[in-house]
């Protein structure tokens, strides 16, 4: 089996590890639901065991194989930072597996996939967990600087008039906490004001950006309705583990254009075009795949879902162009390592942080003035709707940053099993212009 | 041991005018105290006082997670008969203690794990104490529990060391202290990491010596500075509140913890000296008692069956490194609690999600309440709550290396997930059942893979009873046999392994006992007559409670398999069945022989059930002791028919059993060892009187009937 589908790629060369492949062997995330909802008391590193834990359960892992985790999480709490690690020393695995926590914005846990990828390669590492975790519900407030230096002058004060003292700088503005924004340090714009310097500058209309919501919504929809997401685990919540959550809450069967343009806009309220619904909500969830070069999984008996062919990350200029542009920069490397062009992808899975980020890029995907504009050759291509986010994408099924990357990857590996399939992409776009793209095989 | 020489218990080196005194019984894996031993240190004591050289002394064990664990129980039950030797020994312990606490040079001891009864109170007799911050590192009197109290000296010394209500609760209850209490308390001066713990007991030490304290140098506390508590006359309202607490929590059954309370009420009344001999005197009165003895023997049975290889050694048990665990109710949510606290991962399947939301809130309350207790740190809960996931299906149970199923006692049912397990299609996965009465041959009917099958029954709440009892079919393996025990005694359970068979053989038992309680009611007694009858008799709880507790369901559905399984001898009476009928539950359903509203929450009886019994709501007096004898003499005629089947190995299995398993009172023994103590041939008239009375069931077994003829019993001495 493995033999016929490398002859068929064979036209574009070597994948990665060459005859002994990268492979996916299984994934398994929890649900995504809407931030201080279900999991608002769940802790990054209890959410991410229940992914993890899960994943070597229905692998029937023996977990004394496991040489490494490695986790993406973007705000990472301060108890614990190294969540990877927190996950290892709270859960069935043996405490003897190191783990690392990484972090690339959106991104991380796909590039945590890629630093597996690469443990893998050098031979370091045998078998690999790479995944990621966010909850915006345990980010928490912090105080502001001034206010933290006067507490910590408190702290080591011997008398109560140096206390006082201590406190003394202290101004009323100072007492407002730091709440966690997503906002870009360099530029100070927001991701929302980002996309919605996007869609003005590619002219994405609010309606293009509706009507894509809608359809995103209604694949995963139909996504679900027709059991296509196997790796998502029912997950037990609430404080006596009396609701189960089965599916991402995000997830609406029941919009409709009607629906959608009837929201006003968040980030530009006068003239612009994003909306909550045309943006991926904030969301809690974790996510977990299982990596191993293809001799070893073959040895301990699994069939594995994919491969990884190539994999490309980038940074862009963000002072010059759009901080979101991560997946235009670093898709044509991606593919230029594969050796392939978009024709020769059977699907493409693309983040979705906006519907305006996702239609911009592809915009100029198709367009030469665009590409050249942004200072890139090639075009790469024109992107057929019918192999993009086959499932749906963030704006329906949610966005936690640290743990969207593995879903794209094993969401995309899932549906090219399905459909017997042999070649697919997975892109991303991060905050700090960072982009990055995997191809992956059967 | 009293060959061994001297230095094999206790050995000296000096080093930089310190002498360090290390204790290491060899052969043990503790060290107890002996004569042996008491005669090494009056030598050492003897040498030190000429040792010009010797500015203080570390006294220190040699044994890991091991000071003292206290006087050797083997040379007191020897002793027991001989009350002069006793009362020398006594004396002589209590001698030593004095030259140690008066010798010219301070003493300190360095105190690494265990440091019980004689152990405690060596070092009680110090000057200095310090001990190890590591969690097996506990000091207590525990003397009471083996139906005796401190006789080193505790008495006296603890109370003047620490507050007298922190002395009493630790010698009246045998309360340990972890060594973050003890220092909090003032038992210990410093706790320390064990690495340096030599180091600064030695440091302090020389403190000692060059600044005694006041009051007369570091030997003062001779001179009673009794706690202002004990000195004023509240001290009688605090013994009198103690001795009501005592008597509400024995029942009277236990004569120890109040002998205790009285001798250290004399102490404070007429000092040190009369309280001490008070103690010697009554330390000797108690080890002949038939409590103690008692107590003193289920300690050795019970050391003796957690040792207990059964298959040969030979046999190598497999490692449990992944259990899987088969419903998520209240039995299987406590197994799985329990592994993931001893730190294995487990996997718990449920039918369905509720089912299983409802275990791991179990698990997680049960992980919460050690943390509120203080047992566990937050984090350490959440890390053995993280060992254990759920889930509705069988993924993850292949690679488990034992299963062990807690679902409804329903044979198909049971059928079906032994052949869900085989299906996963690993050989080497052991099933364990824990059904507390089918009978392990038809569950393993089908089996593919019988030598894999072996019971596992545990009791309720699993966290807290002591006993596992583990069933075996003819063709359970040896290892898997071995595996069963050595999980088991890692879960902290004290295993006892019997044969499959109806019931087995502690579900056959309690079986005949509550079978015999509810023969009483339905001939017209009540149900708080019969249940006060039993508790009088020294059971936790009655028979009627009992059945509330563990489910009207389980209590018919053992009925039922031991009726079926006896056709010849067994009688139940209509009155379980048709009380059950009504849909009674138990407190699962808040309806059972008592009633569970918010007000009265189980401790009133359900008056409306006496209209559904045969006899009806006339109710008449029984006698208590006529109560007590049917339903304990139905318990030991079971026993005997489980022992002349072989589905017990031997008496000791059987007491061990019917003890740590059924609640049957530890001060008398066991059933067996009960039996033997009021003859057996007493028991026998007793039965056949009761058998011609009440029913051909309580006819006396016929081993009991030949024990009687050849006047033999079931314990040698």
């Amino acid at each position: 089996m493995a033999t016929r589908q490398n002859n068929k790629l064979k036209k574009f060369g070597p994948a990665l590890g060459g005859e002994d492949r990268v492979a996916i062997v299984a994934g398994v995330r929890t649900p995504f639901v809407k931030a201080w909802t279900a999991y608002k008391d769940w802790s990054e590193a209890s959410l991410a065991r229940e992914a993890v834990t899960e994943l070597v359960n229905r692998a029937e892992l023996d977990m004394k194989q496991i040489d490494q985790l490695i986790l993406g999480c973007v705000s990472v709490p301060m108890d614990g930072p190294n969540v990877a690690r927190e996950v290892v020393l709270r859960s069935q695995l043996p405490s003897s597996i190191p783990a690392t926590t990484v972090q690339m914005y959106c991104a991380s846990s796909a590039y945590a996939i890629s630093i597996a990828c690469g443990e893998l390669l050098s031979g370091v590492a045998e078998v690999v967990i790479a995944g990621g975790v966010e909850s915006m519900s345990a980010a928490r407030a912090r105080f502001s600087l001034p206010f933290t230096h006067a507490l910590q002058e408190v702290g080591r004060a011997k008398s109560l008039q140096e206390r006082v003292k201590a406190l003394s700088g202290i101004h009323a503005r100072d007492l407002i906490p730091d709440t966690p924004s997503i906002a870009e340090p360099t530029t100070g714009l927001s991701m929302g004001d980002s996309a919605e310097e996007m869609a003005k500058l590619y002219e994405i209309t609010r309606e293009e950006q509706d009507a894509y919501t809608v359809e995103t919504h209604s694949r995963a929809t139909k996504a679900y309705e027709e059991g296509r997401f196997p790796e998502v685990m029912n997950l037990l919540a609430g404080t006596h583990f009396e609701q189960t959550i089965v599916r991402d809450t995000t997830v609406r069967a029941d919009t409709s254009m009607e629906a959608v343009s009837q929201l006003a806009p968040v980030f530009d309220r006068q003239h612009g075009t994003v909306t909550a619904a045309n943006a991926s909500p904030l969301t809690d969830g974790a996510s977990a795949v299982l990596l191993m070069r293809e001799s070893r999984a073959k040895e301990l008996g699994y069939e594995p879902m994919a491969y990884i062919r190539s994999h490309a990350i980038v940074g862009v200029d963000i002072q010059k162009v759009n901080l979101l542009l991560g997946p235009t920069f670093a898709t044509p490397i991606a593919l230029q390592r594969a050796g392939m062009g978009l024709n020769d992808l059977d699907l493409i899975e693309m983040h979705e942080a906006f519907a305006a980020q996702t239609l911009a890029n592809l915009k100029i995907w198709g367009s030469k003035s665009l590409t050249r504009d942004l200072g890139l050759e090639q075009p790469i291509g024109e992107v057929d709707r019918d192999k993009l986010n086959v499932n749906g994408g963030s704006v329906a099924l949610g966005h936690p940053f640290g743990a969207t990357g593995a879903r794209l990857v094993m969401q995309l590996a899932g549906e090219m099993q399905r459909q017997d399939l042999n070649t697919g992409l997975v892109t991303i776009c991060a905050a700090g212009g960072l982009g990055l793209s995997m191809v992956l095989e059967r | 041991m009293a060959r061994q020489s001297a230095e094999k218990l206790v050995a000296v080196e000096i080093e930089e005018g310190i002498a360090y005194v290390r204790m290491d019984v060899k052969g043990q894996a503790v060290n107890t105290l002996s004569t042996p031993i008491i005669t090494r240190f009056e030598e050492i004591l003897g040498s030190l006082i000429h040792d010009k050289s010797v500015e203080g002394v570390v006294l220190y064990s040699g044994k890991t997670d091991n000071f003292v664990a206290g006087f050797d129980i083997g040379e007191l039950l020897e002793l027991r008969q001989d009350r002069t030797k006793l009362r020398e020994l006594i004396e002589r312990g209590q001698r030593l203690m004095g030259q140690l606490e008066t010798l010219h040079i301070p003493v300190v001891a360095a105190i690494d794990g265990v440091c019980l009864g004689g152990g405690l109170e060596l070092a009680l007799a110090c000057h200095g104490r310090i001990a190890s911050d590591q969690p097996k590192t506990r000091l207590g009197l525990p003397e009471v529990q083996l139906g005796l109290i401190p006789g080193g000296g505790g008495t006296q010394r603890l109370p003047r060391k620490v507050e007298l209500s922190v002395a009493l609760d630790m010698i009246v209850t045998g309360r340990e202290l972890s060594a973050a209490q003890a220092l909090r308390e003032g038992l210990v001066d410093d706790v320390v990491h064990p690495a340096i713990l030599l180091k600064v007991a030695a440091e302090h030490a020389r403190k000692l010596a060059k600044e005694p304290p006041k009051n007369g140098g570091f030997a003062a506390n001779l001179s009673d500075p009794v706690k202002l508590a004990a000195r004023t006359p509240a001290r009688k309202i605090v013994f009198n509140r103690a001795r009501e607490a005592v008597l509400e929590k024995s029942g009277g059954h236990y004569p120890a913890p109040l002998c205790a309370l009285d001798v250290i009420e004399l102490g404070f009344a007429e000092g040190f000296d009369p309280g001490l001999q008070h103690e010697g005197a009554v330390f000797v009165d108690l080890v002949s008692s038939p409590e103690a003895q008692n107590l003193m023997n289920i300690f050795f049975m019970r050391q003796e069956v957690n040792k207990d290889s059964v298959v040969a050694k030979r046999v190598k048990p497999l490692e449990v490194e992944k259990l899987g665990v088969i419903g998520a109710g209240l039995m299987g949510a406590g197994i799985a609690q329990l592994a993931a606290f001893k730190d294995v991962p487990v996997r718990m399947k449920d039918a369905n999600e509720r089912g299983l939301g409802n275990g791991l809130d179990a698990i997680k309350q049960q992980f919460d309440k050690l943390v509120e207790r203080g047992r566990l740190t937050e984090a350490e809960a959440d890390i053995c709550f993280g060992r254990v996931s759920g889930t509705t299906d069988y993924r993850g149970f292949r690679s488990t290396d034992l299963v062990i199923e807690a679902v409804f006692e329903n044979l198909e049912l049971k059928q079906q997930v032994l052949a869900d397990i085989e299906d996963l299609g690993n050989e080497e996965l052991i099933f364990a059942t824990n059904t507390s009465t089918l009978p392990l041959q038809k569950i393993a009917e089908n089996a593919k893979r019988p030598q894999n099958v072996v019971g596992m029954h545990f009791f309720s709440p699993v966290h807290k009873m002591p006993l596992l009892e583990i069933i075996r079919t003819k063709q359970t393996s040896d290892v898997v046999l071995a595996t069963a025990l050595d999980f088991g005694r890692k879960l902290g359970k004290t295993c006892i392994v019997v044969e499959d068979g109806p019931g087995f053989f502690t579900s056959r038992v309690i079986g005949a006992y509550i079978n015999e309680a509810a023969w009483i009611l339905q001939e017209g007694g009540r149900i708080e007559d019969i249940d006060q009858a039993m508790i009088d008799f020294g059971f936790p709880v009655g028979p009627f409670k009992l059945i509330d507790e563990v489910g009207f369901d389980v209590a018919m559905g053992a009925s039922r398999v031991l009726q079926a399984g006896f056709p010849d001898r067994w009688r139940a009476p209509e009155a379980l069945a048709v009380v059950a009928a009504e849909g009674r539950k138990g407190r699962k359903n808040q309806q059972g022989f008592y009633l569970y509203d918010d007000k009265s929450s189980g401790k009133k009886v359900d008056e409306t059930i006496y209209k559904r019994l045969p006899t009806g709501s006339d109710r008449r007096h029984v006698d208590r002791e006529l109560v007590q004898q049917r339903c304990w003499l139905a318990m030991l005629n079971e026993c005997a028919y489980a022992l002349d089947e072989k589905i017990v190995r031997n008496a000791r299995d059987a007491d061990i059993g019917v003890i740590f398993g059924l609640g049957f009172p530890p001060f008398r023994g066991g059933v067996l060892r009960y039996a033997d103590s009021l003859g057996i041939d007493l028991a026998v008239e007793q039965l056949t009187h009761l058998a011609d009375k009440f029913g051909e069931r309580l006819r006396p077994a016929p081993l009991l009937e030949g024990m009687a003829r050849r006047g033999e019993r079931f314990y040698s001495e």
